[in-house]
């Protein structure tokens, strides 16, 4: 039978994510809300897309989540010459007692928190080497799978200015990301407080948050929030009212959306939803949690027409538009909770 | 679900919906109800047969009981979908809604959603009472409409088949009057019966039929004003003609049967008699209709007083005969300036009437030329106001005789000389032109320049 978290649990989840919150917030000012996203995302154990400008700290926020985890961190900075092999790890000859056998040498994926830096400045066939890392948290090297430590995060920056000579993620890629997550600039009084409180701009140096067997703890309290069937229902009519090829969408999707977001859209607004509710102090999610999350979990998921994006059009508008269009309480409900 | 206070917000929620919807739809089809009954009464009041209050017009009811109804079911909201709703009112952050699935949500989430739904009556959807107030004021609009309208104010003016017979015996009384009394030339009062019986079986459904009608009506009320005023005016009437040949005739026939009437005057008596009196009759009447018979008559009475001798007639016949031609030439001389139609002043061409008035023409001006007769204004004649027939349109000056196809004919009129007036009865009579009193003026300044006729001089 399912049952709900108790007042004191859920305190207690929260608790631990508002100290995550204050660790990442001490490392870099002025962006709650990018900070909150990501603990979100971290907490429903998914990957994130950092994408924004050079200099606005995102290689330091997952370097400092990295350290607050009190997780194993590597970094990988995504060259154009950088090969499936470099990140995955690949078999090396090895001489033992006489005997030259090959010995699987592990690459910088085999980490709990991984940062590919710069990843859209590799190859496509060293993004696709992330494919299986990120979906089945395993690496496959001559036929041998390794299964890769867990958790498992990578948390990935791109740069959307300076497109020469990088390689745009596929769609693939791209959907095995939670999060796809664009930094804000800031205001002028965060980079007073940078100026004034930072020399060379370096931020102080981050340790963990987290006691041993406290991020398992986290985790299970963010499975234990409940998903009431309105909401998933209203979640389920969201992406249903993102497909274009359905009738009755709103028109922003009818004109501009050409490929729909997968199931697994669906999955990742309900687990990062769960734990959206969690950070908010609740037992359960709200349509509120839902909205928080659902432009990041389902903006980098819907394929644009080639018209809408020499337009301008952007994924979050569409999704925004989705989300004032569905009601949150629907008739359909009914016929779907028998 | 089990009766829990959720499960009981979430049914008040799911009833609350039904009874908005209900009250919505009793509401609209109040308001239509309200309409329809408002014309229809409207309708009944302005016919004049204002309906009565009646037990019946509870069936009134039925369709806005049913339409409340109908939408009270369509409002009606699953427990589910209540559930959700009353989550959002209550700000309750998806408590309830669990609390709806799970039925059980743990002591401390059971105190918050207690504290939340202490705001359920604040948080159910209020009933539209605004809905209803179309209705009533609909109501009271009628009713002082209805009553500053009076029990019997408005009387419909839409013609009726009793009123056109009644006005088509009144057409079928006049014209026999009309006939009766003269007034009336014979062959219009056969077209204008022709009409009426035309009309007859029509009962005037079409408003044409009503356009004929007051046609008929208005030319006989023209012919009985006209027939008036020429009785006003003192033009020969049927009747003075009547009692000239009436005297002359039982003067002639006294005459004859006088047995000292010599030979001579027997023949000139019979002679001018015609016989039987049949043959002096006929040339009266011509001499009637051509507005001379007076001085016809009082040529014929000194005819006989000047052959009174031959006559052999008495004292006491040649005073009365000398009586009737002075009479006679009294009131020829009255007449004689308004011979003619007698109706307004005219331009009468030269030669038609042979007056002594008449003047050239000017130059030689082509076919159809003719002289010009100005003859004085008679007041209170064609320009006088012809009052309307009572209740019916203006009198239509102009009547069409006839339709066809093709080009009208028209008589040829030979050419005259350059100042010559032709003769009588060779298009001379189209040349009699009414004048408008402004335009007389213009005209006559127009010819006041002009040489005699036959000079071959004058402005063109």
């Amino acid at each position: 039978m399912t049952t709900m978290l108790s007042a004191s649990e859920v305190a207690h989840g929260k608790a631990l994510l508002a100290r995550l919150q204050q660790g990442c917030n001490e490392v870099l000012l002025g962006q709650q809300e990018l900070v909150d996203l990501c603990v979100i995302a971290l907490c429903a154990r998914g990957h994130v897309l950092l994408e924004g400008l050079p200099g606005l700290g995102k290689t330091e926020l997952v370097k400092a989540i990295g350290r607050l985890l009190g997780l194993q961190f590597r970094r990988v900075q995504f060259t154009p010459d950088l090969l499936p092999s470099d990140i995955t790890g690949g078999p090396i000859l090895q001489d033992k007692g006489g005997e030259r056998t090959f010995v699987f040498r592990p690459g910088p994926l085999f980490a709990n928190v991984v940062l590919a830096d710069e990843i859209n400045r590799s190859s496509p066939k060293t993004q696709s080497a992330l494919l299986e890392a990120m979906q089945e948290r395993s690496v496959t090297v001559l036929g041998e799978t390794h299964a890769l430590p867990r958790p498992f995060f990578v948390l990935a920056t791109q740069n959307p200015i300076e497109l020469e000579g990088t390689y745009p993620l596929p769609e693939a890629q791209l959907d095995r990301f939670l999060f796809k997550v664009e930094v804000p600039s800031v205001s002028a009084d965060v980079v007073l407080r940078i100026l004034t409180t930072r020399r060379r701009g370096e931020p102080p140096t981050a340790t963990s948050v987290f006691a041993p067997g406290e991020l398992d703890e986290l985790f299970r309290l963010v499975d234990g929030v409940f998903l009431p069937q309105a909401v998933a229902h209203w979640i389920a009519r969201l992406l249903a009212a993102c497909d274009p090829a359905r009738a009755g969408v709103p028109e922003p999707v009818r004109q501009h959306v050409r490929w729909p977001a997968s199931p697994r859209a669906a999955i990742a607004i309900a687990e990062s939803a769960r734990a959206a509710a969690l950070l908010a102090g609740r037992p359960n999610v709200d349509f509120a949690d839902v909205q928080r999350v659902a432009v990041a979990a389902l903006a980098h998921r819907l394929v644009l027409r080639h018209e809408a994006v020499v337009a301008g059009v952007r994924a979050r508008d569409v999704v925004a538009a989705v989300l004032g269009s569905v009601p949150m309480v629907d008739r359909s409900l009914a016929e779907a909770a028998r | 679900m089990p009766a829990t206070p959720v499960a009981d917000a979430v049914a008040a929620y799911a009833r609350r919906s039904a009874a908005v919807g209900f009250v919505a739809g009793a509401s609209r089809a109040t308001f239509a109800v309200g309409v329809v009954g408002a014309v229809g009464f409207l309708a009944l009041h302005l016919s004049g047969a204002p309906p009565r209050p009646h037990p019946a017009w509870a069936v009134a009811l039925v369709p806005v009981l049913g339409w409340g109804l109908w939408r009270a079911r369509g409002a009606r909201v699953p427990d589910a979908v209540a559930a959700g709703e009353l989550d959002r009112r209550l700000a309750a952050d998806g408590l309830l809604v669990s609390a709806a699935e799970l039925g059980e949500v743990g002591p401390d989430w059971h105190r918050q959603l207690q504290l939340k739904l202490a705001g359920l009556r604040a948080a159910l959807p209020p009933l539209p009472w605004v809905l209803w107030w179309p209705g009533p004021v609909l109501a009271v609009l009628l009713a002082a409409l209805l009553g500053s309208l009076g029990p019997t104010t408005v009387v419909s003016n839409a013609p009726t088949s009793g009123a056109f017979a009644a006005r088509l015996a009144d057409a079928q009384t006049l014209l026999q009057a009309a006939r009766l009394a003269g007034t009336m030339a014979p062959e219009l009062a056969e077209e204008l019966a022709g009409s009426l019986e035309r009309l007859a079986p029509m009962a005037g459904d079409a408003a044409f039929a009503w356009r004929e009608l007051d046609g008929v009506l208005a030319r006989i009320a023209r012919e009985q004003l006209l027939a008036r005023l020429d009785g006003e005016r003192g033009t020969p009437g049927a009747g003075d003609a009547s009692a000239a040949i009436a005297k002359v005739q039982e003067l002639g026939r006294s005459l004859l049967a006088d047995p000292a009437l010599s030979a001579a005057g027997r023949q000139l008596v019979e002679s001018m008699l015609g016989g039987a009196g049949g043959d002096l009759a006929a040339k009266l009447a011509e001499a009637q209709r051509s507005g001379e018979w007076a001085g016809r008559f009082a040529g014929l009475a000194d005819e006989l007083l000047q052959r009174a001798g031959e006559l052999g007639l008495e004292a006491r016949d040649l005073r009365e005969l000398g009586a009737f031609a002075d009479s006679l030439r009294e009131q020829g001389a009255r007449l004689r300036p308004a011979s003619g139609s007698g109706r307004g002043e005219r331009v009468v061409a030269g030669g038609a009437s042979g007056s002594p008035e008449v003047s050239g023409n000017g130059p030689g001006r082509g076919p159809g030329h003719v002289a010009r007769t100005w003859s004085e204004p008679v007041a209170g004649a064609a320009e006088q106001a012809l009052p309307l027939p009572p209740g019916g349109a203006g009198a239509q000056p102009w009547v069409p005789v006839g339709a066809g196809l093709g080009a009208p004919g028209v008589a040829p009129v030979a050419g005259t000389a350059s100042g010559v007036a032709p003769a009588a009865g060779r298009g001379g009579a189209s040349w009699q032109l009414q004048l408008a009193p402004h335009h007389r003026a213009v005209v006559q300044k127009f010819f006041a320049g002009e040489p005699a006729p036959g000079s071959g001089e004058g402005k063109r």
